[in-house]
């Protein structure tokens, strides 16, 4: 078993020693780290207290957030990527059992991604001379992170053993994440809201032990001054034993999935078989045959449009209606909440659409047949693009919709419209499916989480050096809306400019794609 | 090299480098109207390059060509809209029906609705398809999924055809069916040119052939000029009946006849005579007058295999 496990590792090592774009990762990484220090230092120059404890939550926070993308991308393709590439009965043929290829797929990237974690560790010390953080609470939040690690690998491996494709697997995994940061607040935000008494006695218990499970309550206990507690707390033992479960689930359901039989008779994706479900056929391309191709293939179609829109439609309405009823929090509340959520799940919608447009084509070799329509390339990918957009069309209607519920927020719709600082936001969205349309076509996969981390650098760095110097050199210093707006103005043109340039170097790269 | 009829796909000193490697250099050659025109080489020897310069994908550094007379350069669209391409791997939508799939393709081409099922139906019908419109592309077998591609390259109706390995990765009875269609399109006036590292699977169905290798053409012409053996005398092949005697020294002693070798102990003779237009004749006469009983006789052309391997030497550019 041993054998079998290190060829793994060692191909898998060799593997990523080679490639380009591990390494670019890697210095991604340095210089977060290295920025988050310069921050520290400058703060230290201030009147900000404890520089130290702030470089350490930085560093934690971000941690935390590429563990999460790790888990999305990297983790939950260890096995599916053997199926997608039909590699995986060849390894069985080479006498490798599930547990030899189990810890062969993911050790060697849970090695990777504690190493990173390691090296930082000297670094993050540093915050103990900085002042503001102890080196318990340093230790406390390395081993929180790395429980969380663990939990996050075995998570993606066992997403990864159950499902054919990694998108669906990534999908999966970062499903767990939004139900292993939000259930505990949720719970309790919808418990405290359905009752005008405070919750107890068992539930409250229950809720209390959910939430301490969480990294990011452990990490927001580790960062109180003067914490005391125990290194290795209730977080680090449930994290490892959930993670323990996954693994041994993933194990024991090894065969049951990775059965070519079952494979084989697994018939077409999901969306297929609910279009046939939902029985007619669809309907025939026109005039826009591309665009047609997109809104059937990658959005679903009409009947996808109309179901997408009734859930919208109903998640409102429940929102407002308790809004309405209970109205313990107040009515404005519950509509802000609602718009909240939809225009996350706008962003989510269309960040898929996104990230399927192109590496759908790449990932199928259809690319030449695309690009050798007598149609210009721009032209193709601007119908690919349209093709997408009625999809977005019920969550946009019903965000629009639950704005007006606000207090204010027609006003602030309608500002929306004509202020700068307003379009920014629509900008830097439309620059990160971008960024995601243009990582599609370069990484094989984890476009989307690559795009969000680089968009989380972007913006740190932005927010924290570029905006206020330029902000300052504008006169907003002084509070003139003028010309923070003007500011605004011209980073939204340079925005502009950029994602321009990336839809140019999008097409570029299609054609290369094409004639590979 | 050069043909006759107006040539419907003309290279003249292409050539292509990726990185410091060239794929291609200095390729000249050109395909007749009409013609079913192999491309051979071994891996790795220019086929791909050459057939994605030829069908626009991709810009070559030097060189020209043209298709049907429009260069595909300057003329990107014109190219595209009368040239049909089918890759060498399974690129498919596998989420779409035969039909849909073809559907898509006649209105990407710009083929008006009304007429779209009758184009439709004729291609499907044509590669045997039309029993199998309703089935996910997806779930067919390589030899259907192949032939739907090839459906998919002729529901635009180009007038140029370039495929690249078509017959890869089938089963000899796909194979043998993809030629008959591959026949029945070159009679419908379609110009066809076809790539294969596979020389014997293109000589039954070519008028003509380019062979590269290298990144270098190395015979661009027919068939019947590839398998001449590249010498200034008249070769012969002679066969005696069965339990005949050592013929060499009588065949050699006959007038014209400057050498005549035994094959590997068969009872075949390699007769080379001086070139005459009548040679074949006097050494019929000669052989008959001498009393020798001949089972066959024949020009001395080479084995396809020997040509390939005599032109070729399996390196890449």
């Amino acid at each position: 078993m041993l054998t079998g496990t290190l060829a793994l590792l060692h191909r898998a090592l060799r593997l990523d020693s080679r490639l380009m774009t591990a390494h670019l990762l890697r210095f991604l990484f340095a210089l977060l780290m290295y920025f988050s220090l310069i921050l520290a230092q400058l703060q230290s120059y201030g009147l900000a207290a404890a520089p130290g404890l702030r470089l350490f939550e930085s560093m934690m926070r971000l941690n935390v957030a590429l563990i999460v993308l790790a888990g999305i991308s990297f983790f939950a393709t260890a096995i599916t990527e053997e199926k997608e590439e039909e590699t995986l009965g060849l390894l069985k043929m080479a006498g490798l059992n599930p547990l030899s290829l189990l810890l062969g797929k993911s050790t060697s990237r849970l090695i990777n991604t504690l190493l990173l974690l390691g090296v930082q560790f000297p670094f993050t010390l540093l915050a103990v001379t900085l002042g503001g953080a102890t080196v318990t609470q340093i230790v406390a939040g390395y081993a929180a992170l790395a429980a969380f690690l663990i939990l996050t690998a075995n998570i993606g491996l066992l997403a990864s053993v159950a499902f054919r494709r990694g998108g669906t697997a990534s999908w999966s995994v970062a499903l767990f994440f939004i139900l292993y940061f939000t259930a505990q607040p949720v719970m309790t935000g919808l418990a405290s809201s359905w009752s005008t008494v405070p919750v107890g006695g068992a539930m409250a218990e229950f809720l209390d032990t959910l939430g301490r499970c969480s990294v990011w309550n452990r990490l927001q206990e580790i960062f109180s001054t003067g914490f005391a507690g125990p290194v290795l707390d209730l977080q680090f033992w449930s994290n490892c034993a959930l993670a323990l479960v996954a693994f041994l689930v993933a194990w024991g359901s090894f065969n049951h999935f990775t059965n070519p039989r079952r494979v084989a008779a697994a018939g077409p994706d999901l969306s297929v078989r609910l279009t046939r479900m939902l029985g007619s056929k669809r309907p025939r391309p026109q005039n826009h045959p591309v665009m047609w191709k997109e809104f059937e293939f990658v959005t679903g179609g009409a009947r996808f449009l109309l179901a997408r829109f009734l859930c919208y439609l109903l998640l409102m309405v429940l929102g407002l209606v308790s809004g309405a009823v209970f109205d313990v929090k107040g009515f404005d509340t519950y509509a802000r909440l609602i718009s909240v959520i939809l225009l996350g799940l706008v962003i989510v919608e269309a960040c898929f659409y996104a990230s399927r447009l192109l590496h759908d084509e790449w990932r199928e070799h259809t690319l030449p047949m695309l690009l050798m329509l007598p149609v210009p390339v721009h032209r193709i990918l601007m119908t690919k693009l349209a093709g997408c957009v009625p999809a977005l069309i019920p969550g946009i209607a019903c965000l629009v919709i639950s704005l007006c519920f606000w207090d204010g927020g027609f006003e602030y719709l309608w500002n929306t419209l004509f202020l700068p600082s307003h379009w920014m936001f629509l900008i830097i969205f439309v620059l990160m499916l971008t960024l995601t349309m243009f990582f599609s076509l370069v990484v094989r996969w984890g476009a989307l989480p690559l795009a969000i981390a680089v968009m989380l650098f972007a913006s740190t760095f932005a927010g924290c050096c570029f905006v206020p110097a330029f902000g300052s050199m504008m006169g907003t210093s002084g509070g003139s809306i003028v010309g923070r707006e003007a500011a605004c103005a011209v980073i939204d043109a340079i925005l502009v400019l950029l994602i321009l340039a990336l839809q140019f170097d999008i097409q570029r790269r299609l054609e290369i794609a094409a004639a590979q | 090299m050069s043909q006759s009829g107006p040539a419907a796909i003309e290279v003249v000193n292409l050539s292509h480098a990726f990185g410091s490697r060239w794929a291609v250099r200095n390729a000249s050659f050109e395909v007749p109207a009409g013609a079913l025109h192999g491309f051979v080489g071994p891996n790795g020897a220019g086929k791909t390059t050459t057939l994605k310069s030829i069908c626009t994908l991709l810009i070559p550094h030097s060189g020209t060509i043209r298709v049907l007379g429009m260069d595909v350069v300057a003329q990107v669209s014109e190219v595209r809209r009368r040239l049909g391409f089918m890759p060498d791997h399974f690129s498919m939508y596998r989420r779409m029906t035969v039909f849909e799939y073809l559907d898509f393709f006649a209105a990407a081409y710009g083929i008006p609705m009304t007429q779209r099922d009758k184009v439709i139906d004729e291609v499907l019908t044509l590669t045997d398809m039309d029993r199998r419109r309703e089935e996910l592309v997806g779930g067919l077998s390589r030899g259907m999924q192949q032939r739907v591609a090839l459906s998919r390259v002729l529901v635009s109706d180009p007038d140029v055809l370039l495929l690249d390995e078509p017959a890869s990765g089938l089963d000899p009875r796909a194979r043998i069916e993809l030629m008959e269609i591959l026949r029945e399109l070159k009679g419908m006036g379609k110009t066809i040119f076809i790539s294969s590292h596979i020389l014997s699977e293109l000589a039954e169905l070519c008028d003509s052939v380019t062979i590269i290798d290298a990144g270098r053409i190395k015979y661009s012409g027919s068939i019947s000029g590839l398998l001449k053996r590249p010498t200034e005398h008249a070769g012969f092949r002679v066969g005696v009946a069965a339990g005949s005697p050592d013929l060499t020294e009588r065949i050699s002693g006959l007038p014209g006849v400057l050498q005549a070798v035994r094959l590997d102990s068969s009872h075949e003779y390699r007769v080379e005579m001086v070139a005459r237009p009548d040679s074949g004749n006097q050494l019929l006469q000669g052989l008959i007058s001498q009393g020798v009983f001949v089972s066959s006789f024949g020009e001395d052309r080479r084995h396809l295999n020997e040509a390939f391997m005599d032109l070729t030497t399996g390196g890449v550019g």
